[in-house]
């Protein structure tokens, strides 16, 4: 029969709107409104999961996000999500589940045998046995690990939503929409504050949704309508339900998960599945209410037990009855509750029992009422029953022995309430225990936070409605608003919360049993006992040793047991022995929502350079250089290899001309009557005389005397100076020109900033570039008009541009820089005009094997630890003057011998290139520590213009070996090539081609 | 994550600023010895506690900042420009 | 100063959308801002009230030393852009000015005060409206855009999907002005676009 375990009225379920579901492929139905545990507890289905370690069967035990039991993979396929707490799934058509952790099947599952050997599998289990020997930890030992460890399984598939970051601003955050997030939110509203309030639970109310409580005289989830349609009118007031604040960081700030589209089948389109909020708040009011603990006791995890506030909202709530015979057993008053709640439902409350000798006068009176039998001094000692509870064995908490036994199908039962604290504690703070309630409460805040209600230790309705209210106001007057007066909603009297200590239950007849304390890492009190006995006394060593408190619920349920339990077992009060520091995130948040939409192609933003389209469609291969993507090469047929086309492109280069896209060097505009003297003091040549319309090399240090950077500057007017640098330091040159100048040398008057973006730079390069660029720049561009080094402005056909005679290829070439919406423009016509001569273009590759062939140094050479001298660039630098690096790379040791210095490299074996960081070895070694090595290979290429392979490295005083020969060693692969050493610049060492 | 109070732009994030450098230390005179150039470079106090450090503002208004932090509680206690030749915040000279 | 007849039409970084707007939905419209004059100034040490004077007095625009301002006639903004600089944009069609001719009028203006230059092509502008335009920026940058915390005439040096970008509030639509470096507009453009997405519907 359909939802036989459907009430017939009440609950905040839309019975007009029946939803289909199925768990462990059988189809069931439940209500809009359903969470998938009550639709399960609906229909008869109390099985959910086998535990973690013993495969025992377990069932829900509570109505939270603090589930330790019940959890499920949801849905299939690509969106298929492991270990989700039945609790917090929102029920939803076509909705499917199925049970994790089980073989076969849920109900005959082959791993339960591990509870017979439960004895070998104590705590510290995987310490001691998977210890000796060595040689077996990843051979052996984490397969078998890994295959027994681990609930779920996650889809291999790509994720095919996606997920966002947002940010967002307020004065006052209100964390939770109880009775006291809801009336701290209004009054902080009233106030004109900007409030934010964030609850976890598809509509806010709280605890109010899962009782009977009254407020103002009517209906407290109706109360909490009310006032949430006040809030979300407001215009200063935002409000999110469905979402999670999971962590409290540094300065105030709050991350929070919303689960967008997490309760609908798929996202609609253009909506994320989920979102993290970044909160800025200027003050917190945490109302995040509490959460309740369980009794220990034999064989507490059956299904079929329940916390006894769960088994009441599943009855309010949900319109679920989840049992039919209800014993119930507290150390409290507050589970009195459940048994009005549930006898009034139409349960059949078998027994009350209350651990203390003296119950609640009123309250008893309240049960007497009803019939529902109470007894005192008494508490469930053991439960049993197979795959559901079938009887508790009632025990005496006053040292009576005997056992009485009852039958019945749901244990309620409740040790106390925890206020919860996680935010309260990663904000810094450091939780108090407090002895009237048997928990932790809020310390001394760290940060602009307070928490009220329930999460603050004050359980009454009528002290979360009046705290809420206060510190509502209260934030707003801190953050500077005049604070209004607001009356907190009146509340019937829910009556007191009283509470004994009972930490664990007398077994009954001195038998022992499972007594588990933390349920999802089946975490039992003998266990702590044991972790105590071999000295993992403290807290936070308990729960390395035993996974207590691990896991998708971190021990919500479970910390505080363990903690007294260990206390007593130490003999120290609770205070004493501390509790665990809190870390985010509160409750499980998926690696996606983190990630947000930076996944993929998005990973990163990508530059791109104005001919960038161009390339495209010319099919050129990319490379990135940082964010930049550049041409690397342009294939000419599907055959054509990287090789094939530098070779050509380098020919095309070096025997007539061609053009390449050099639009992301670093380019820096530097004014101001002190900026030769800025520029003296950042590269180590001289910059003063250089006559206006000159370019010039230079080389920069940093303070520990190493090469950092080079490139060109050019003189543009008396006080005006045009800087590039390379593609990979441009960001950080820049930066550090700016510290510079704003911490030692604010004095210079001198300005600058990065014209990288503005500009598109084209490099026309090759013994024919004048030929062709003769035919659209207006300028004369003669050899004597325009000489190497010479810089000036001009228009190429009909656009403005600067041109710069300067050559990185070792070639005669310009660089031509255009405003780069008309740089694709000049590209196009300088491929034009050099069409009868058959221009090309080359890429990155080309570029880096003329570099090599030129001897010109680049990154791979820049290395952090290379000097100017060790680099050949000694004599650009004017000692005579201050420089960066200057003291530093006057070092004794950076100037004797056995320094690497630059050197070229000739594979001296035919058709056999070098490889970067091969080892350059004398060939009477074999290679075998990397002391032998005397230097290495820092860039490689086949050169066209030599006809072999060659090479720039860095050798041990290479300057003065040239002409020796040596081993390029690659010992990965058992590699080896002879090379002769050379002078690193292999083409035209007089530089007659760049200046022709 | 830290939240740095830019003199100019108000309290932005840390993602929008990159750590520079100790601002406790003082660049020697271009004559220093070479040993005051190598503590300068090299030598570093490395305080459990309130210290002072250059932040850039790289991805705001690019001014360079002196960050009085807590290495330990990251708490910021002040944030000022570290030239005194920028325009000040607000008033313009 | 270049000739408008002779000059070639500007090819703008987002010419990759042939569309006219990016993204023109009920309540929220992305566009790109073409061929704008991006000029930068900025001043030495100890003139930059003089320079503010200066540009205000010679664009007939309030040039305030103000940090996180800008002002604008409607067709030229000059915005607050660090501690001792502005950016003055316009689109030249618009403002009516011949090519050149504004940056030659800062110049003049600014004269030895500080350094003027241009970043026209180095950055690409987008103009971002409407009522759901607050919660497109949100998905993208950690300002306060609030009505009580940023307005028209606000601006801000900031962070936007991760590129370091402008924002400038030109009226409480709300519009924004967003300017960033031309290299990143693809980028840029298509994490805004993707973050408006959830309103294609309104």
């Amino acid at each position: 029969m359909a939802q036989e375990f459907r009430l017939g009225r009440g609950g905040q379920i839309d019975r007009e709107q029946p939803v289909s579901f199925s768990f462990d492929g059988k189809s069931y139905q439940g209500f809009d409104g359903d969470t998938l545990a009550s639709a399960l507890l609906a229909n008869g289905v109390h099985l959910m999961a086998r535990s973690f370690k013993y495969h025992r069967p377990r069932g829900v035990s509570t109505v939270g996000s603090e589930e330790p039991n019940a959890i499920v993979e949801l849905r299939t396929g690509p969106r298929k999500e492991p270990n989700t707490r039945v609790t917090t799934v929102e029920l939803f058509d076509g909705l499917v589940a199925a049970s994790q952790n089980r073989w076969p099947s849920l109900g005959f599952d082959v791993m339960a045998i591990n509870n017979l050997f439960s004895p070998l599998l104590s705590a510290g289990f995987y310490y001691k046995t998977f210890k000796w020997p060595a040689s077996f930890w990843t051979n052996v030992y984490e397969h078998v690990i890994r295959r027994a460890a681990g609930l779920g399984s996650a889809t291999t598939e790509p994720d095919p939503d996606f997920y966002e970051q947002c940010h967002a601003h307020c004065d006052v955050l209100v964390v939770g929409a109880g009775p006291a997030g809801l009336s701290a939110a209004h009054a902080a509203a009233q106030s004109d504050a900007r409030v934010i309030l964030v609850d976890e639970q598809p509509r806010g109310g709280g605890s109010l949704n899962n009782e009977k409580l009254e407020i103002a005289g009517r209906p407290g989830s109706e109360w909490a309508e009310g006032i949430l349609a006040n809030l979300e009118a407001m215009d200063n007031v935002r409000v999110f339900t469905r979402t999670t604040a999971f962590g409290y960081y540094d300065h105030n700030t709050v991350a929070a998960i919303e689960r967008v589209a997490d309760h609908l089948p798929v996202p609609p389109r253009g909506t994320p599945r989920q979102r993290m909020w970044v909160f800025y708040p200027q003050r917190v009011v945490l109302a995040s209410g509490a959460t309740e603990r369980p009794l220990v006791f034999g064989n507490n995890d059956l299904p079929g037990i329940m916390l006894a506030s769960a088994a009441r909202a599943y009855v309010n709530r949900f319109a679920v009855r989840p049992g039919k015979r209800a014993v119930i057993a507290t150390n409290n008053n507050d589970a009195y509750r459940s048994a009005i709640d549930l006898h009034d439902a139409g349960l059949r409350v078998v027994a009350l029992l209350d651990s203390r000798a003296e119950p609640d006068a009123p309250l008893a009176e309240e049960i007497e009422r009803r019939s529902i039998p109470l007894f005192t001094g008494k508490t469930i000692g053991a439960a049993t029953g197979r795959k559901h509870v079938a009887s508790v064995q009632v025990v005496s908490t006053t040292g009576e022995s005997g056992a009485q036994s009852l039958n019945c199908d749901l244990i309620a039962t409740s040790g106390g309430w925890n206020p919860n604290l996680h935010l309260h504690s990663q904000s810094g703070a450091k939780p108090k225990y407090d002895e009237s309630i048997f928990s932790f409460v809020p310390g001394e805040s760290r940060q602009a936070e307070v928490s009220v209600g329930a999460a603050g230790g004050s359980f009454s309705l009528k002290a979360c409605l009046d705290g809420g209210t206060a510190a509502g106001t209260e934030a707003a007057i801190l953050c500077g608003f005049e604070g209004k007066k607001v009356r907190a909603a009146k509340a019937g009297d829910d009556g007191s919360y009283a509470i004994e200590a009972l930490w664990i239950a007398p077994t009954p007849n001195g038998k022992s049993y499972k007594q588990f304390v933390d349920m999802q890492n089946d975490v039992k009190a003998s266990d702590v006992e044991l972790a105590n006995q071999e000295g993992y006394d403290s807290v936070e060593l308990l729960k390395r040793y035993t996974t207590q408190g691990m896991a998708t619920d971190q021990g919500k349920t479970s910390n505080v047991n363990a903690l007294a339990i260990l206390a007593g077992q130490r003999g120290d009060p609770i205070p004493e022995v501390g509790i665990t520091t809190f870390r985010p995130p509160y409750v499980p948040v998926a690696m996606g929502v983190f990630a947000g939409h930076t996944v993929g192609a998005d990973f990163m933003p990508v530059r791109r350079t104005a001919i960038h389209d161009w390339n495209e469609n010319e099919a050129a291969v990319f490379i990135e250089a940082g964010l930049w993507l550049r041409a690397r090469y342009f294939p000419r047929s599907p055959k054509d290899t990287m090789y094939d086309c530098y070779v050509r492109e380098t020919e095309a280069t070096r025997k007539n001309v061609a053009l390449v896209d050099v639009s992301t060097l670093g380019k820096i505009d530097i004014q101001g009557p002190d900026a030769p003297e800025f520029l003296n003091r950042l590269y180590i040549n001289n910059w003063l005389k250089l006559p206006v319309g000159k370019a010039r090399y230079g080389v920069m240090l940093r303070e520990d005397g190493m090469v950092y950077d080079d490139g060109t500057t050019s003189r543009l007017g008396e006080n005006h100076f045009f800087m590039t640098t390379t593609t990979a330091n441009a960001a950080s040159v820049l930066a550090q020109m700016e510290q510079y100048h704003q911490t030692e040398w604010p004095e210079l008057d001198v300005v600058f900033c990065s014209v990288t973006e503005h500009w598109t730079g084209i490099a026309i390069a090759g013994p024919n570039s004048r030929e062709l660029l003769e035919q659209v720049i207006d300028i004369d561009i003669s050899n004597e008009a325009f000489p190497f080094m010479a810089v000036g402005e001009c228009r190429m056909n009909d656009i403005p541009g600067r041109l710069f005679r300067i050559s990185f290829s070792g070639e005669l070439a310009y660089e031509l820089n255009v405003p780069a919406d008309y740089g694709e423009q000049a590209w196009l016509e300088l491929l034009e005009a050099g069409k009868e001569m058959n221009v090309a273009v080359y890429g990155t590759e080309a570029l880096g094997t003329m570099r090599i062939e030129k001897g010109h140094v680049a990154g791979s050479e820049l290395d952090g630890r290379t000097t100017a001298m060790d680099l050949g660039l000694e004599a650009m630098a004017n000692r005579a003057k201050h420089f960066i690096g200057k003291h530093m790379s006057e070092r004794p040791a950076l100037l004797g011998e056995g320094r690497l210095q630059v050197v070229g490299l000739k594979s001296l074996e035919p058709g056999r290139n070098l490889r970067i960081g091969a080892h350059l070895v004398d060939p009477e070694v074999e290679l075998d520590t990397v002391s032998q090595s005397q230097g290495h290979v820092s860039a490689t290429t086949y050169s066209p213009s030599l006809q072999c392979g060659i090479a720039l490295g860095l050798l041990r005083d290479g300057a003065s070996r040239h002409g020796e020969q040596l081993e390029a060693v690659f010992p990965l692969d058992k590699q080896k090539i002879k090379v002769e050493v050379c002078h690193p610049v292999f083409i035209d060492p007089e530089g007659k081609l760049v200046r022709a | 994550m830290l939240r740095i109070e830019c003199p100019w732009c108000g309290l932005r994030n840390e993602d929008e600023f990159s750590y520079g450098s100790d601002a406790t230390v003082t660049r020697p005179a271009d004559d220093a010895s070479q040993d005051d150039w190598y503590d300068y470079v090299y030598t570093r106090a490395n305080p459990a506690g309130p210290h002072t450090e250059f932040w850039h503002h790289v991805g705001g208004c690019r001014a360079w900042l002196k960050v009085e932090r807590d290495t330990l509680t990251h708490e910021i206690f002040s944030v000022e420009p570290a030239s005194p030749n920028l325009p000040a915040p607000g008033k313009g000279t | 100063m270049p000739d408008a007849n002779t000059l070639p039409a500007r090819k703008s970084p987002l010419s990759n959308y042939t569309r006219e707007h990016i993204v023109d939905y009920p309540r929220v419209r992305l566009s790109e801002r073409k061929a704008l004059t991006a000029i930068q100034v900025l001043t030495f040490n100890g003139k930059h009230a003089a320079t503010a004077e200066a540009i205000g007095k010679a664009l007939g625009i309030e040039c305030s030393t103000a940090p996180g301002t800008s002002n604008s006639d409607g067709k030229t903004q000059v915005s607050w852009n660090g501690p001792n600089g502005w950016m003055i944009v316009a689109n030249d069609a618009e403002a009516g000015f011949a090519p050149g001719e504004l940056h030659e009028k800062i110049a003049s203006a600014v004269g030895d005060l500080g350094a003027v230059v241009d970043q026209s092509h180095g950055r690409c502008g987008l103009r971002l409206s409407g009522e759901s335009a607050r919660a497109v920026m949100e998905k993208n940058s950690a300002l306060d855009l609030h009505p009580r915390a940023f307005g028209p005439g606000r601006c801000a040096l900031t962070s936007v999907a991760h590129m370091n970008a402008t924002v400038v509030q030109v009226d409480d639509a709300p519009t924004f002005d967003l300017y960033v470096a031309r290299s990143l507009a693809r980028s840029f453009a298509h994490a805004l676009e993707h973050a408006c997405h959830e309103f294609e519907r309104g």
